[in-house]
């Protein structure tokens, strides 16, 4: 469903970052991918969904047989992509509940009435065990970085994707929403549904079990495997990775 | 038009003494204000027109005006006798706008409808013109009109006491609460000027909500609006004051507003500016009496080469008062916004406690410019004051996070617009009102403001 060429990624004061990535990603899958910070996974992330400061410099995407490139971050959205952000933006004065009526209704064919969108807010709202007074509350303003995580796989069940690319959502969370996450995460699976889940620990991996595991290194991915591979990685390090396949036996 | 009875004088181009005299005669107006509008004049044929020398002018170039003289002073207006001879365009602002329980529609320089609701005046509310208050009501027109703005504020304010017609005068006597607002609409559509004036009178007790709409058809050639608004707070008194300014491209907007609060008054503000070619508003806020408190709201979008200027001051006089700014604007395309906001504290006004925030989001555009001037001036020591102002972009990351849920860029702009004048909007319980406000806002935003290819 998800099919990745080649892909090479440049952002203006940083040069080129992603550097000629393949990857496929079939319907109902799940692929993690793992790597240093700084190894382009944000970067490939951004791409994908089609942040106007990531620019793609070669390579292409397709996504069920559509050119992604081509196509605007709604557009995409629209599609069945979506993307859960490391660092979720604040938007002041658009409450919640007024943004998720907005791209619910902008990313369905027909649009809910205001009962059915709040009977679907209240319930998944109450998946996430999210407070119903975050439906007022601006979108991410003051929420504490735990609260902005849940938020994004809030959008996630509200939205339904075919395919959501979660960057590193289980970072900052504590014991109890990683298990909350993960629970929302594993809602959505089923035959019609992917994910790319970017972490860095194998954690949140034994919630939502991957059926691929890559290593990205340096703007490329270097190795994949079964899950094992996040164990693997974790007990091994980044430097056996990089003596492995560091840079140079690629190119 | 109905010139019927309208002095020669008062048609042609060009003020003179001889206008004054003779508006003065044609509204048979009591000697004491004839002999005050021309010593106005005289203050205004004294008063060089203020260039960007002035400290109060420095980033707002009215050269272009030309003489203020040079307009045609009165403007006559058609017979009205029901709600359905008005314009159109007037009936609609009237349907769209907020309910009222009294309403004066002034077409030109003559108010050309009254309405008041049967129980305001068994309750004594006053809610007429100027010319048939100072014949009905002399006594207590006389005792409050110029007083806070005199002819001595600045030019404009000569002019307008010389010059003004029609206008607004509201009293609402002491302990008599108005649960509807009342609403004044100000309507030209002929070249030349229009000098509304208002005066609002709030006895001891009393509340009411009163909103002052200017908006215009484009006549093409230039046209002068120049008010003065006195609004007076009596003890424990409150009054909402709204002044909502859409005036057709054609027009030079200039306008005080000064209020005065009694003791334990509260007086709220929400001063709108969308239309004009220039727009000039000077707000101030007097602290007068101890345990009064002031609410200003500003809200601002200007577009094309607009120029949208407001001068505010919070004049704390009397201790243990509070003041509450906010000024929030938005530009797009080549205009220009200037807010420039003073805290005074007087000595002995100890206890104050006063806050200024204005904030300016630029549109899309490189060519749009803001300038923000907060100022504080404290002569007693045992108050808590603070001011800030930001001016930025739209934040390309914010659009983005919309965008990549699905919402389009235009909706998605759309969204973060309006979620930075709801900090405003959301202050003022007037639904109607911000109904009318969101619609303006998203007229101004139109297709977007992210330039594209063509
Ligand atoms: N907008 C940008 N401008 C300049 N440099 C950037 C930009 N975005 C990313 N980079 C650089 O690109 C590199 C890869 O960043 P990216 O965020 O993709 O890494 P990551 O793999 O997600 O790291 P982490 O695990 O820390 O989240 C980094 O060196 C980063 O500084
Ligand atoms: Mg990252």
């Amino acid at each position: 469903m998800l099919k990745i060429e080649n892909l090479r990624v440049a952002v203006e004061e940083g040069g080129e970052i992603v550097k000629g990535l393949d990857l496929e990603v079939g319907r109902g899958e799940i692929h993690a991918i793992m790597g240093p910070n700084g190894s382009g996974k944000s970067t490939l992330a951004n791409a994908l969904m089609g942040h106007p400061r990531y620019e793609v410099t070669g390579g292409s995407v397709t996504f069920e047989g559509e050119d992604l490139l081509e196509l605007e971050p709604d557009e995409r959205a629209r599609l069945g992509v979506f993307m859960a952000f490391q660092y979720p933006s604040e938007v002041p004065g658009v409450s919640v509940a007024n943004f998720l009526r907005t791209a619910v209704n902008s990313v369905r064919e027909e649009e809910l009435s205001a009962m059915e969108m709040y009977r679907l807010l209240q319930e998944k709202m109450r998946v996430m065990q999210i407070d119903p007074s975050f439906a007022e509350r601006y979108l991410n303003e003051g929420f504490s970085g735990g609260e902005k995580k849940r938020n994004e796989i809030l959008q996630l069940l509200m939205l339904q994707p075919k395919l959501a690319i979660l960057d590193e959502t289980d970072s900052g969370l504590d014991i109890d929403a990683l298990q909350v996450v993960a629970r929302g995460v594993n809602e959505m699976r089923g035959p019609e549904f992917s994910a790319i889940v970017i972490t860095h620990y194998s954690r949140i991996l034994r919630y939502i079990e991957p059926d691929y595991v890559h290593v990205m290194l340096d703007g490329r991915i270097v190795t994949s495997g079964g899950k094992e591979l996040a164990d693997e990685l974790e007990a091994k390090g980044y430097d056996w990775v990089r003596q492995e396949f560091g840079a140079g036996t690629q190119s | 038009m109905s010139t019927n009875g309208v002095p020669e004088v008062l048609r042609k181009a060009g003020f003179t003494s001889e206008t004054v005299k003779a508006l003065s005669s044609y509204k048979d107006e009591p000697r004491w204000l004839a002999e005050k509008r021309l010593e106005a004049w005289r203050v205004f044929e004294e008063t060089p027109m203020p260039t960007r020398k002035d400290e109060a002018w420095r980033y707002t170039d009215i050269s272009e005006l030309g003489e203020l003289e040079s307009f045609v002073p009165y403007a006559a207006s058609p017979d009205v006798t029901r709600e359905g001879d008005l314009p159109g365009a007037v009936q609609r602002l009237i349907r769209e706008g907020e309910e009222n329980s009294a309403l004066l529609v002034q077409h030109n320089s003559e108010t050309t409808l009254r309405r008041v609701d049967e129980e305001l005046s068994s309750r004594g509310v006053i809610f007429t013109d100027l010319h048939t208050a100072l014949r009905e009501h002399e006594d207590l027109v006389r005792e409050k009109l110029f007083d806070q703005v005199p002819a001595g504020y600045d030019k404009f304010a000569a002019l307008s006491a010389a010059l003004f017609a029609g206008g607004t005068f509201l009293y609402v006597p002491r302990g008599v609460e108005v649960e509807v607002p009342i609403q004044s609409y100000y309507w030209l559509d002929v070249a030349g000027s229009i000098m509304p004036r208002t005066l609002v009178v709030v006895e001891e007790g009393a509340s009411v909500t009163y909103i002052d709409e200017y908006a215009s058809a484009d006549a093409g050639e230039p046209a002068l609006s120049n008010g003065a608004v006195e609004l007076f707070v009596g003890q424990g008194a409150s009054l909402r004051y709204v002044s909502l300014q859409n005036w057709a491209r054609n027009v030079y907007h200039f306008n005080t507003i000064r209020s005065a609060a009694g003791r334990d008054a509260t007086i709220n503000s929400l001063v709108v500016s969308f239309g004009a070619t220039l727009s000039r508003t000077n707000v101030e806020a007097g602290l007068t009496a101890p345990g009064s408190d002031s609410e200003m709201l500003g809200l601002y979008f200007a577009d094309e080469d607009q120029l949208i200027d407001h001068h505010t001051l919070q004049d704390h006089i009397a201790p243990s008062a509070h003041s509450d700014l906010l000024y929030k604007g938005a530009l797009r395309d080549e205009s220009r916004a200037v807010f420039s906001g003073l805290i005074r504290v007087e000595p002995g006004a100890q206890k104050t406690d006063a806050y200024q925030t204005n904030r300016n989001l630029i549109l899309g555009t490189d060519e749009a410019m803001a300038v923000s001037l907060p100022n504080l001036e404290i002569m007693a020591d045992d108050v808590k004051c603070s001011h800030g102002s930001t001016t930025g972009q739209v934040n390309e990351d914010e659009i983005f996070y919309l965008m990549s849920r699905g919402v389009p860029r235009q909706e998605a702009e759309k969204l973060v617009v309006f979620g930075f004048f709801g900090e405003v909007t959301s202050r003022v319980p007037l639904r109607g009102l911000r109904e009318k406000l969101d619609r303006a806002i998203e007229e101004k935003i139109g297709l977007g403001f992210e330039e594209r290819v063509a």
